[in-house]
């Protein structure tokens, strides 16, 4: 039973508190309806690598690539999709940066979703079903195998139309704070012990795939660590500056200023703090 | 969730990758009694760190999302007291050696800001980078010291008349080293010294300006070119102007006394 089944009942009865879910809910509603969507990637050290996140800020159409691009992401990330039947997707998470490894941060906003193809799970699947040793605890019945792992992934599987409102109320019945989504950890409330067994946040960061390439330009806010911004320093001061000459660094790094100028190496928590400030939070 | 020890924990690289000179990241830490892997992050406390199976973290490792020291060493001492209990944040430091021999700091030092630092190679990296381990604190200074020798170096080399490519990487290096705000400054003045000014306009447009919000790109131009034409006679970095402030009502005033200053410097330089 996925930590939303039967929300709207068991929110009446202990350990929840209906009247608490109810006064936090508008606010929740709100969040989640604004809240962005953090992509964290990486600038590796391989040159050929560098040269293909290069290639994606200078070549139309900058694109960050599904995970159908062997160099962008790994097996493990398409043995998952393979056994939950996702599609090749570019990852996401609701206002957090997961996983942190990587050299930058770039959020886009609730639209990024319109006229997409994808969908959302409660948790990070891929820490739910690697293997050999699941990363995520649970209780599952009769017992915790790979096949009730899945079962129970599926069960959590939302669409991309209806993510936001199940994570509205994710957000009313298990925070106490909106704040704690970053914050705290979630009560320990769900049947199965998502909530219970694990305390880190991936437990309860919503992942959201998207099933087509996403436009890097499509991007709000960004954040990356300070090699990558004198990185980007060195390219942008070695693009040609005639008057009509194509200069995607500098459109990238004009349209959307970073939030560090200068970098920092925690790139992830001033993306998440930009969104957090965002929504009020 | 049990405290965090540090003792539990060794470094087994950093975050990202070393795409330029030297620079400094977030540890990666891997968990001694389970084999789990986090970054380092200790800004929410260590109960908020998202921990990876070996299996996740050689996954991330192989699509270049962390670096790998060749041999782990440990968490530095100045990070923590009693059980483990850290105090401090860690930071990864690297280096290129040819940064550091235009820097002149080779051997790469042991023991900066009396904090023990052990150098490593890196996995898959020629040889020629290496990594260390230290409170984030002495990480900064060390990069600034690196940062403050580069703009000596320029200083020399510009006095021998160095061409102006090999001084503009000299520079390069400064800003990809220097963390300090008032160093930052200084390095991409020097920087300008040896750039063509429609360039500089852009690289001010887009990187210094964002960096200094009080600064004006008139008085930045000037300054540089006062800059090169004092660097011609002597190079005082002790007494190079600071940035302006970030109020930008005081920063021209700042900028204007800066240069007035730099001229009556010279003025006794000639008197001299």
């Amino acid at each position: 039973m996925p930590v939303f089944t039967n929300l709207d009942e068991r929110i009446e009865r202990p350990p929840f508190d209906g009247d608490a879910y109810r006064s936090r809910l508008p606010a929740a509603q709100t969040a989640a309806a604004l809240i962005h969507l953090v992509h964290v990637t990486a600038a590796p050290h391989d040159p050929t690598k560098w040269s293909a996140f290069v290639s994606i800020l200078t070549n139309p159409p900058h694109e960050i690539p599904t995970s159908v691009d062997a160099a962008y992401c790994s097996d493990p990330t398409r043995t998952a999709e393979d056994l939950l039947g996702y599609a090749r997707s570019v990852y996401f998470y609701a206002g957090r940066a997961h996983p942190s490894f990587g050299n930058f941060a770039l959020a886009f906003d609730s639209n990024c979703q319109q006229g997409r193809t994808g969908s959302a799970t409660p948790f990070d699947t891929g820490g739910f079903v690697c293997q050999p040793t699941p990363h995520i605890k649970v209780r599952l019945l009769p017992n915790d195998d790979l096949s009730q792992r899945v079962a129970y992934c599926n069960s959590s599987n939302l669409t991309l139309a209806e993510w936001r409102d199940v994570f509205a109320r994710i957000l009313a019945a298990y925070f106490d704070e909106l704040s704690e989504y970053w914050t705290g950890s979630p009560a320990p409330h769900d049947p199965e012990g998502l909530y219970e067994l694990n305390d880190a946040w991936r437990c309860w960061a919503f992942e959201v795939r998207l099933y087509e390439p996403q436009p890097i330009h499509d991007r709000v806010a960004w954040c990356a660590d300070e090699s990558v911004m004198h990185e980007l320093f060195r390219l942008h001061r070695t693009e040609p500056i005639t008057p009509g000459a194509s200069r995607p660094v500098n459109k990238f790094l004009n349209d959307v200023p970073a939030l560090e100028p200068t970098g920092t190496p925690f790139f992830c928590k001033a993306a998440e703090n930009w969104v957090r400030e965002q929504l009020g939070i | 969730m049990k405290e965090l020890s540090a003792i539990d924990l060794e470094i087994v690289g950093f975050n990202g990758a070393p795409l330029v000179e030297c620079g400094r990241a977030l540890p990666i830490a891997r968990r001694k009694s389970d084999g789990t892997h986090a970054v380092l992050d200790l800004s929410d406390g260590v109960a908020r760190l998202n921990w990876h199976s070996e299996g996740e973290a050689a996954a991330l490792l192989a699509n270049g999302r962390w670096t790998k020291l060749e041999k782990s060493v440990f968490v530095p001492q100045s990070c923590c007291e009693g059980a483990g209990q850290f105090v401090n944040q860690p930071m990864v430091i690297y280096a290129d050696e040819s940064m550091l021999d235009t820097a002149d700091r080779l051997p790469r030092p042991p023991m900066p800001s009396g904090e023990y630092m052990i150098w490593r190679r890196l996995q898959s990296h020629p040889e020629t980078v290496q990594a260390a381990c230290g409170s984030a604190e002495t990480v900064e200074k060390l990069l600034d010291d690196w940062g403050a020798a580069l703009l000596k170096r320029f200083d020399a080399m510009y006095r021998i008349g160095r061409d102006d490519e090999y001084l503009k990487r000299i520079a390069d290096f400064a800003l990809c080293a220097a963390r300090n705000k008032d160093l930052r400054w200084r390095a991409y003045s020097y920087f300008a010294t040896v750039r063509e000014s429609v360039r500089m306009r852009d690289t001010f447009a887009t990187f210094i300006q964002r960096e200094f919000p009080a600064a004006n790109l008139e008085d930045f131009m000037n300054m540089a070119a006062d800059l090169k034409a004092w660097l011609g006679h002597v190079a005082p970095l002790a007494s190079q102007p600071g940035p302006p402030s970030s109020e930008p009502s005081s920063a021209l005033p700042k900028v204007r006394g800066m240069a007035r200053a730099r001229r009556d410097s010279e003025d006794e330089l000639f008197a001299k």
